[in-house]
């Protein structure tokens, strides 16, 4: 059984086909008589729809455009508001990506501090200094103390943080906070901008 | 070397964006004639056509901000024509309810046999795209009178390619049907000019 093109035929005459379904229906067209009559009718209303003209009584630009001017309101200041809240809203991102700067930073800084105290090179400021010796256990008592009033959860935290290292532990906590907030606010952005982009345009056309 | 026509056009935006009322009365001067078809051909009358056109620039105005440079301000603007058309043919119709068989047909002054048959074809062809629903209306008047692309009309009425696709057959075979008549004796004109 032969599969015409009738459905593809409209996107063909309007140059919209391309790739392996444009090859598939030329090649049917070449074939095909019954799909060559179906074109050329389309091709035919195409030509007839298209031929139909503007009345003549139409203003021409220069007038239309001068009425125009006479209606045109003054264009809505924005208020103070939304100004200082559009501004406040690019503070967000800016706060975040501050905050990963600074995390980065005094991470990056602890380990410097942490690997020249272990070669020697800080002698007795080496003690104060580590991370080691000071925030480990504080950290670990306070996952083990809320693991006996959370059912296990803070100790299963305290025995990962002990397995992997409090650092990597807390800067992966951190981290993973900023990426939620970032998120997060790139998803209300595109949110607002789509909303904002539509009020009074969007199409009421309903179905064909 | 000449300026580009789009960096001569997304100026004048920046600047009606400002609030320079010469560069939007330019900007209107320049897309009048296609915002003009989009409304006339989904109106089917000059004088709804003519209002709706004004509409659509004053909306475009009020909005002016919500367009983002170096999108498609053609693609906008017919959105915004589309929607100001199919309102006023809404309000029209509240007003004054119109049945598409009273639509007039060619005028009955006297004019030579062929001008005559001329006319009448254009206003049955008129009566035929005025027949349609408004959905299927909007995408085969954004092709057929704007040349616009399946993916500009997509963006111009936000909706898929493939609908445009559907509708546009959808139009097309309504029309076919409705002006069978003319098709053929289209036909058999041309093929007597081509000998």
């Amino acid at each position: 059984m032969v599969e015409h093109v009738v459905e593809w035929l409209n996107a063909y005459l309007d140059g919209e086909l391309a790739g392996r379904r444009l090859e598939q229906v030329a090649a049917h067209l070449i074939a095909c008589q019954e799909c060559q009559a179906e074109l050329a009718a389309l091709r035919r209303l195409s030509q007839m729809v298209q031929a139909v003209p503007l009345p003549d009584e139409f203003p021409t630009a220069d007038r239309f455009t001068a009425q125009l001017m006479l209606r045109l309101p003054r264009l809505p200041e924005q208020p103070v508001r939304k100004i200082e809240r559009q501004s406040g809203w690019w503070l967000v991102p800016a706060a975040i990506l501050g905050s990963w700067a600074f995390i980065q930073t005094v991470f990056l800084l602890s380990g410097w501090i942490w690997t020249v105290g272990q070669v020697g090179l800080l002698g007795e400021v080496a003690g104060y200094l580590s991370p080691v010796e000071t925030g480990t256990p504080v950290l670990t008592s306070a996952f083990q103390w809320l693991g006996l009033i959370q059912g296990g959860t803070g100790q299963q935290v305290a025995q990962i943080g002990e397995n992997l290292g409090w650092n990597i532990l807390v800067q992966a906590l951190l981290q993973g906070a900023l990426d939620v907030l970032y998120i997060g606010w790139l998803t209300v952005w595109w949110l607002r901008r789509k909303r904002e982009a539509t009020p009074a345009l969007s199409v009421q056309t309903g179905s064909a | 070397m000449a300026i580009p026509a789009i960096s001569l056009e997304e100026t004048l935006v920046a600047r009606a964006q400002q609030g320079d009322r010469g560069a939007f009365a330019e900007l209107a001067r320049l897309h009048y004639p296609g915002v003009l078809r989009v409304v006339y051909h989904l109106c089917g009358n000059t004088q709804v056509a003519e209002d709706a056109a004004q509409e659509a620039f004053l909306r475009a105005w009020l909005h002016l901000s919500e367009y983002r440079l170096g999108g498609l301000l053609r693609s906008w603007l017919y959105r915004i024509a589309v929607n100001a058309a199919l309102d006023m043919l809404r309000r029209e119709a509240r007003l004054a309810p119109m049945d598409l068989e009273d639509l007039p047909l060619a005028d009955r002054s006297p004019l030579p046999e062929a001008a005559y048959i001329e006319q009448e074809r254009v206003a049955l062809i008129r009566k035929a795209v005025a027949g349609l629903p408004p959905a299927s209306r909007a995408v085969l008047v954004l092709r057929e009178y704007s040349g616009l692309s399946y993916q500009e009309i997509a963006a111009a009425l936000e909706i898929p390619i493939g609908t445009v696709m559907s509708r546009l057959n959808y139009a097309r075979g309504q029309l076919r049907e409705k002006l069978q008549f003319q098709l053929t004796r289209h036909s058999e004109l041309a093929e007597v000019e081509n000998g």
